[in-house]
Parts: C-alpha cells; sequence; structure tokens
C-alpha cells in the first residue's frame, strides 16, 4: 500500500533520523513509501491566530497529499492538525472543505497507524533497558494515542516501562509558547523533566518532537543522563546514537 | 474589581517567585483533581450526564429570551421582584437603590463571582453601606483587602498562618489561633452575630429554575442560607446565562456540578428559595429581589463565543490546568482565573486590556477534557488569537517573525534550501556537544533549556540523496 | 423602577437571530413543550435497597443516623444521640409530629424560635433523598428555615418511607403536595463544612457542626 510520509518540520530540519526510522516500520509493515516535497502542516500559523496563512499552508498540503490512500505523521499535533484543524480551517469554503475532510480521514499518526490500521507491533527490535512514556496532549487529546504506542513498547524485547507520574500533563512546550511565555514553560517542562528524572528510567520516550526538544533541553541543562529518542527510533532498532541533546552514553 | 490582566507576565513572574503562594498552589492541583476523579470513578453515569448537561444547556440558549421571561413571570407570581440591567454599573446602581430602598445599613453576602465582576463591594461601601462578606474564603479576602484567587476557593492562596495574622489584627486579640479549627470557630462566633443583624442579604445564584421561579443555592458553609434568610430583603446577583428550563434540568447540572469542583457528590446546601416569605412563614425576607445582569453576555450568545455560556462556574478547568497551577489566580489579574477566565476576561474586559490571557496556554486541552459542559476551551482560546490577528493586537515582533516563517512555508522551493542553511549553521555551532548552551535572540529557550542541535541536513535533502528522487 | 428589561430582551432576541419586536411573545414551541414534558436526565443507580443506599450517602457526608420502628423509639434514639453529643436540652421546631412524640418527664424539648447560637436543635424533614443522601426540608410556619442553620448540633427526623431515590422524585413529590413551592427547601446533605483553611476539612462552618438522622418507620406523620 502506497503511504505518504507527512515528515513534520521539526522531524524534518532537526531530527531526520525520526523519518527513516518512520520509513522503516512502515516498510517492515509491508507499505511503500513516498515523500512528496513539503513545508509544514501551519500550525505556527494556525494557532497564533493567522488563519490566511494558516489556509494557504493547509491547501498546499492538501494539494501535495491528494494522491495518497494514507498520509502518516510522526507526530500527534501535526496529525491532530490535519485530521481535527484543517476541516474547522474550511468552514466557510465548501470545496476546500470537503477536500480538507477527505484528507483528514486519510492522515494517521504513526504509531496509531502501525497499531489500529496495520495491526502490527512486533519490529523484532530488542532493547535491554527502562524506558518512560510522555503522552503529549494532541496525541493524548485530539487524536485518543494512548494504549498503543505501550503496546508497540511491550514488543520490544527487554524493554521496561515505568510509568510517568502526571504523564497527562503538558510539558510547557505548545510551540510558540515556550518562547513567548519562557517562565511559564520553563516552569512545566521542569515540572516535566523531574518527574522523568524520578521514573529511574534510562530513556525518555514520546511520538512528538515538540515536547521531545523541549524536555531534552531541560535534562540537559539539568545534566541528567536521561536519554531521549522518538519512539519511531526504538521501535525501528534506531536508537543506538545519541538522543536528542547528544546526552548521556548509551 | 480592576483589572491587572494587562500586567499578565510581570504576575507570573511575581507569582513564580512566591514561596507561600507556591506552597499554597501545591495543596490545590493534587487535591482537587483527585477527588474529582475518584467522583467520577465511581459515577458510572458521568459521562452521559456530561453529554445531556451540555444539551440542555445549548437548548437553554437557544431559547435564551423564553426562559428568562417564564423565570421572570414565575418569580413575580411567588411574590418578588425581577430587574434587569444591561451593563455592570446599571447592576450596581439596582443593588444600591435596593439597599436605600431597605433602609440598609449591614449587608452580608455570599459568594457571588458576578458580584465580584460588577465590583459591588466597593460601589455598596461608597454609597455607606457595609457588606461583609460571609463565606469563609470571600471574608479571608476581604480583610486581606485582595481579589479572590480561585472561583470555588477564594483564598486558596492564603496559608493558615496567614489567615491567622488576619483575625489576630481584624477582630482585635492577641490569641495565637493555632489550628485550622481554631480559626473555623472563630470565624463561626464573629460571623454569627453578623448574620443575625444583617438589614439586606446579597448572594448569586448557581442556577435560576424558569419553570418554578426558583433560584438555586449550592454552599458547603451554610453562609448563603443564612444570608438570604436573617435580613428582610434577599437581593440575588445572576448572569443572564444561569437560567435551566426545569428542576429536572437543574438535577442533571446539580450531579455534575459538586463532583466537577470539590469530588463531593453533593455539597452539604443545595437550596431552592422561590419568593420572599409567606404569610405564615416564621423567617424570610420580606423582600426578594432577582437582579438579572447582561454586561456582555448576550454578546457571547449572539457570537461565535456562545458556548462560554455554558459555563457552570465548577472551577474544574481551573483545578487541572498547568498554567493556573504554577501562577494561581491572580495572576491572571481579575475576576476570573484560568482558562475560562481566559475567555472570559478578553470578552468582557476586551483583548486590549487581556490579550495575554487567550495566549498564555499551550492549548494542551485538558479543560476541555475536565469541563462539565464540555466547553471547548482551546477553539474559543484559538478564536481569540485570531481576532487578535485580525485586529493587529498581536505583538509587533512576533507578529513580523511568524509572516517571515509564513513566507518560506508557503514556497517549498524556498523553504528547502533556507532551512537547509539554518540548521546547517545551528549544528556547526554546536560542534560535537550535540547542544547549544546559549544562542544570541534565542534567551526565552536557552535561559532556561538547552537547546538540542540539529543534525545538519534536512530529511527531505538526504531522502533525496538515499532514495535518488528528483 | 425602570430598568434595561427591554434592552436586555432586545439584545438577546438580536443574539438569537429573532425579529426585533419579538420580546414579549409567549414562549415558543420549543421552550413551551419542555417546560410541559420535564424530560428527565441520566440518574445514578440505586439498587434495590434504598435505605441502605440513603444511610451510605448519609455517612460518606459526615451524618449519623439512627432508625427507628415506633415514635417510642425514635424518642430513645434522640436521647441516646443527646447524651452522645453532650448536650442536655433541645430547641424543637413547633411542629405537631414533634409536639406528640412520647417525650419522657426528663427531656422536654422546648418548642419555639432557635437560639442564636450554640444549642441542639430538632427538626422534621419532608423527605430523604437516596442517591444524595439529602434531607428536604421545607420552610413552614412549624419548621421555619432557621431551625437548619443556627444550632450548634442539629437532630431530624424523617419517615422511613419518605425516603425517596432520586432527586427528581423529590421535586415531583413537591409540586404535587404544595400548589406553590415553600420560601426555602434546604437539601441538607451532612453537617456544614469548609475547606478554606489550607485545603482541609473542617466540619461545621456556619451552620450545624453535627447532624444526626432519625428515621422513624411507623408513627411519623410530617404532614396533616
Amino acid at each position: 500500500m502506497r503511504v505518504a510520509l507527512f515528515v513534520t518540520c521539526l522531524v524534518d530540519l532537526y531530527r531526520p533520523r525520526v523519518g527513516f526510522a518512520a520509513v522503516r516500520l512502515l516498510e517492515q509493515a509491508g507499505c511503500q513509501v513516498e515523500v512528496p516535497v513539503q513545508t509544514c502542516c501551519g500550525q505556527p500559523a494556525y494557532n497564533n491566530g493567522d488563519l490566511d496563512n494558516a489556509r494557504a499552508i493547509a491547501r498546499q498540503v492538501i494539494e501535495a497529499f491528494a494522491d495518497y490512500p494514507y498520509v502518516v505523521a510522526p507526530s500527534g499535533s501535526c496529525a491532530g492538525m490535519l485530521k481535527c484543524h484543517y476541516p474547522s480551517l474550511f468552514a466557510d469554503d465548501s470545496e476546500w472543505r470537503a477536500r480538507a475532510d477527505d484528507l483528514a480521514a486519510r492522515s494517521h499518526e504513526l504509531v496509531s497507524f502501525l497499531h489500529d490500521t496495520l495491526d502490527v507491533c512486533d519490529f523484532g527490535t530488542a532493547y535491554p533497558a527502562t524506558a518512560t512514556y510522555h503522552d503529549s496532549c494532541s496525541s493524548l487529546r485530539e487524536l485518543g494515542v494512548q494504549a498503543q504506542p505501550r503496546r508497540l513498547l511491550a514488543q520490544v524485547a527487554g524493554l521496561q516501562i515505568e510509568e510517568l507520574a502526571d504523564t497527562q500533563v503538558c510539558c510547557g512546550f505548545g510551540g510558540t509558547f515556550c518562547v513567548k511565555y519562557p517562565e511559564l514553560s520553563a516552569r512545566m517542562v521542569d515540572d516535566k523533566a523531574r518527574a522523568v528524572i524520578a521514573t529511574g528510567a534510562h530513556l525518555l520516550l514520546a511520538g512528538d518532537l515538540g515536547c521531545l526538544l523541549n524536555i531534552a533541553g531541560r535534562l540537559g541543562r539539568l545534566e541528567s543522563p536521561v536519554r531521549v529518542y522518538h519512539i519511531a527510533e526504538v521501535l525501528a532498532g534506531m536508537a543506538d546514537g545519541p538522543g536528542l541533546g547528544g546526552g548521556g552514553e548509551p | 474589581m480592576k483589572s491587572t490582566a494587562h500586567a499578565f507576565e510581570h504576575n507570573v513572574h511575581v507569582a513564580l517567585h512566591d514561596e507561600r503562594l507556591q506552597r499554597a498552589l501545591g495543596r490545590v492541583s493534587g487535591g482537587f483533581i483527585d477527588k474529582r476523579r475518584q467522583a467520577v470513578r465511581a459515577l458510572p453515569e458521568f459521562e452521559a450526564l456530561r453529554r445531556t448537561a451540555r444539551d440542555i444547556k445549548d437548548h437553554t440558549l437557544a431559547h435564551l429570551g423564553d426562559y428568562l421571561e417564564r423565570f421572570e413571570a414565575r418569580v413575580i407570581a411567588s411574590g418578588g421582584q425581577v430587574h434587569w440591567a444591561s451593563s455592570a454599573g446599571e447592576a450596581r446602581r439596582i443593588v444600591i437603590e435596593l439597599c436605600r430602598a431597605a433602609d440598609a445599613r449591614r449587608v452580608t453576602k455570599g459568594k457571588t463571582m458576578v458580584g465580584e465582576e460588577i465590583a459591588i463591594n466597593e460601589a455598596l461601601a461608597a454609597a455607606g453601606f457595609e457588606p461583609v462578606e460571609t463565606d469563609l474564603g470571600e471574608y479571608i479576602i476581604q480583610l486581606a483587602e485582595e481579589p479572590p484567587s480561585h472561583i470555588i476557593a477564594p483564598a486558596i492562596h492564603k496559608t493558615r498562618a496567614d489567615i491567622a495574622e488576619l483575625f489576630r489584627r481584624h477582630h482585635h486579640h492577641e490569641q495565637e489561633l493555632a489550628s485550622a479549627r481554631a480559626i473555623v470557630d472563630e470565624a463561626r462566633r464573629v460571623m454569627r452575630q453578623r448574620f443575625l443583624s444583617a438589614d439586606v442579604g446579597i448572594t448569586g445564584a448557581n442556577f435560576l429554575i424558569a419553570d418554578t421561579g426558583s433560584v438555586v443555592l449550592v454552599t458547603n458553609e451554610g453562609n448563603g442560607d443564612l444570608t438570604a434568610t436573617v435580613p428582610r430583603t434577599h437581593i440575588v446577583l445572576a448572569g443572564i446565562e444561569k437560567v435551566v428550563p426545569t428542576l429536572e434540568d437543574a438535577s442533571v447540572l446539580l450531579r455534575l456540578l459538586a463532583r466537577s469542583a470539590t469530588g463531593q457528590a453533593f455539597t452539604s446546601y443545595t437550596t431552592l428559595f422561590t419568593g420572599p416569605r409567606q404569610p405564615q412563614d416564621r423567617d424570610g425576607p420580606s423582600a426578594f429581589h432577582v437582579v438579572l445582569v447582561d454586561n456582555g453576555r448576550s454578546a457571547m450568545l449572539g457570537s461565535e463565543y456562545r458556548d462560554m455560556l455554558r459555563c457552570i462556574r465548577c472551577g474544574a478547568c481551573l483545578n487541572h490546568c498547568p498554567i493556573y497551577g504554577a501562577v494561581g489566580g491572580h495572576a491572571y489579574g481579575w475576576v476570573y482565573p484560568g482558562p475560562m477566565g481566559s475567555v472570559l476576561s478578553p470578552l468582557i474586559l476586551g483583548l486590549k486590556e487581556a490579550g495575554d490571557l487567550p495566549n498564555a496556554s499551550t492549548l494542551c486541552g485538558r479543560c476541555e477534557t475536565v469541563c462539565p459542559v464540555s466547553i471547548p476551551l482551546p477553539g474559543l482560546l484559538r478564536k481569540l488569537r485570531a481576532r487578535q490577528h485580525a485586529e493587529g493586537l498581536a505583538p509587533r515582533r512576533s507578529r513580523w517573525a511568524l509572516a517571515l516563517w509564513a513566507f518560506a512555508a508557503r514556497r517549498p522551493r524556498l523553504y528547502g534550501p533556507l532551512m537547509g542553511l539554518g540548521v546547517r549553521l545551528l549544528a556547526r555551532l554546536a560542534g560535537h556537544r550535540g547542544r547549544l548552551r546559549r544562542l544570541p535572540s534565542a534567551g526565552a529557550w536557552t535561559d532556561s533549556r538547552d537547546l538540542p542541535a540539529p543534525a545538519g541536513e534536512t530529511f527531505q535533502a538526504a531522502w533525496r540523496r538515499e532514495r535518488g528522487h528528483e | 423602577m425602570s430598568d434595561d428589561r427591554a434592552t436586555v430582551l432586545g439584545a438577546v432576541r438580536n443574539a438569537l437571530g429573532r425579529p426585533p419586536g419579538s420580546e414579549g411573545h409567549p414562549a415558543d414551541g420549543a421552550a413551551g413543550q419542555r417546560l410541559q414534558r420535564r424530560p428527565i436526565g441520566p440518574q445514578p443507580q440505586i439498587g434495590d435497597d434504598r435505605i441502605g443506599a440513603f444511610t451510605q450517602q448519609l455517612e460518606t457526608a459526615a451524618a449519623t443516623w439512627a432508625r427507628a420502628s415506633a415514635p417510642m423509639e425514635a424518642v430513645q434514639a434522640v436521647q441516646e444521640y443527646l447524651r452522645r453529643a453532650g448536650h442536655d436540652t433541645m430547641i424543637a421546631a413547633d411542629h405537631p409530629a414533634l409536639r406528640h412524640l412520647p417525650w419522657p418527664a426528663t427531656l422536654q424539648p422546648h418548642f419555639g424560635a432557635p437560639a442564636d447560637s450554640g444549642a441542639c436543635g430538632l427538626t422534621l424533614a419532608e423527605l430523604g433523598i437516596a442517591e444524595t443522601g439529602s434531607l428536604v426540608l421545607c420552610a413552614s410556619p412549624t419548621t421555619p428555615t432557621l431551625h437548619n442553620f443556627l444550632p450548634d448540633t442539629l437532630i431530624c427526623l424523617l419517615p422511613t418511607d419518605a425516603v425517596f431515590a432520586h432527586l427528581e422524585d423529590a421535586w415531583q413529590w413537591l409540586r404535587r403536595q404544595y400548589a406553590s413551592l415553600p420560601r426555602a427547601v434546604n437539601l441538607v446533605t451532612g453537617p456544614s463544612r469548609t475547606a478554606d483553611v489550607e485545603q482541609r476539612l473542617q466540619l461545621g462552618a456556619h451552620g450545624p457542626r453535627q447532624l444526626h438522622a432519625v428515621l422513624v418507620d411507623n408513627g411519623l406523620h410530617t404532614r396533616p
């Protein structure tokens, strides 16, 4: 089956490895992956009230991904943008609304796609370590992704999951929020980082690179040896190099 | 209450560095969150009630004029009076006139958020009346001359020591009030005299029942009932959105209210007040007045913000909000804090005054998941941001930064190379360390966090290189 | 006093897209229908043991209770409770059902207006509601409201067969019993309380510190 990878701008610019991990997982599950030329889902414009630019970017995305039966993103917030918010952007435009609805129906967050649509949970990976998992807000609340990552991680040989306290509390990234309200964001990410450290886990995993960059940044500042990866990297057996922020030795 | 919402960032800074506040806040979220969770778990019908409650509210709002008129007719039929105020000023004028007509001196008050909204205490004091808050939390902040910091627990930011000191000073004694028990007992003693000597009692209303003309008041302390029953005149202040059609409809909302607010199945006192005392009654007010307050609500009704009028003032959104949890209610600068305040304050005070509030949110959505009437709070915050953008009210620097970014994002052929350049540069700056401790003009990030280094080549460039496409 | 009635109703109608001047028109179909039908929403399951559910909720709300099969036992239950609570007298609401209980010479309640503070009070509830553990007390010449709030300790009698399952049952009953609702209908659920000091629960704020319910199986007639 043909799948278009919605890379997401953070993966594209910051950690391409996550994109390659997503491709490996999809190919292993039997997909043929293609990557149309793309920029961003438009969240920064949308969340800052710039609806004109948000719509322009959305139209671009809708066009670029029009011909694929499945569009998969290694990010809850980007998948949420495509699935939940694109249709509302075109509420007053029946033509584009229909096209947005169509894209929304074909769009998926990576882990839930693997679990719910492809019914593949085991990728034959091993990673003896203890990990903790942070539920990103969009994944959790916009897409209902909660059980799936844990099920997939349970198939990784040797990997123990230690649940994070207050896993459902926001990490304080929030896109531009973290730079518009730095003191608030710093406080939230500090709470989150300390909760991660308190689990005693070696690894922090999540499905959103924004959250991961944010928490990794704080863990690094606290000189914590916790290594931070995107869940796709661990599932695909590609978490052997340095984690985000290059922290610690494997 | 005078707003300091425009000074949000300063308020946040102060709050984050206020150790006593931080300790007090530590008690808040955990307590309310756990209690609510337990209450919800114990009631299998909770989600069904939430859906019904939302529908009841939406239906009522869609027929608000009819239900308000029916409510008024029933109040009058039961011997009460209804007054209508389109603005805060008009509401104040009505209340003052009623107090004058009652020849009042001492006025006791139950907790009423709409009373704070119209700044009724200041108006009463200026008109020569002596308003006395009877809800313990409200009384504490009245003594401290502070605004409420939570809509259910107004003095949540006060420690026991703070309160004991306030009592010592204002009740004129030198005793050490060593325990919460001692404080509550003293409040009981002091307040009892005030209840019994009041000429007018002012309360809010949790619900107004159109079918019977009843006012529903939900309290734990019993102060609302003493305020409503002892004086000659009872004045009820209520926003126009408080009306619900029937007692059956109120039952649905009542099942959600206490559970969402404090985790109780029901509060100690849920009272229906209908009209003044009846001819053979031995107690009760001889005059019963309901003041219906608009103050921006009809505008909300006709706007894309109508869903905000579903709010039943339970406080669940505050309790679950990580921003509220970090800074408390005063940081929001006005009567309504947290997520609901971030929608209401801009709508009532305007975006120029309260513009930070809708932006100071990660849109995590936890508020919406716990709201008993499913108000789409993140969606409403986004709408406020869109209005800000459209009215050119966003700060210039961020508008420009976003405009530049959007310019690139709309041009894939430009975006790729441009971003590729940027990440190569950042990666070079970080070198082998994998992160940056400092980055000029990125202090907002790097003051408290390392900036992980990007890989140095974009995914799309690497993909095309490896897979040999175009 | 003239006020903004027309302005507010006009603004509301306008907001709902109704034609101007429709203020003052009778309730439209939908509102009128709902007011007639009074649909009932989801209700918590009570189970078959309504009294058991009621007393369990009473306890959760920090009230205490006793059950008496007849008036004599009810009096004994009250005496027993007074002893435990450390009161030797009571001020009772002047209701015939309370007057006609077989009070011994050693315990004659004082029937009259409640004391300003400090006393033990005795009153009567019309109904109980099992889903919440609430006592329903209606203001009346024989059961004034202040009896429910001024005493330090409140004892409340109610007929066991007046315990209903749900809130809606109580509203239905009230509508049938009263042509016009009493000035105040108090749903009392446990003693008064506050958590305003450091979020620690204290029982006994401005209303009673203790609430004791006595269910009487036979012989307690709240309505003439």
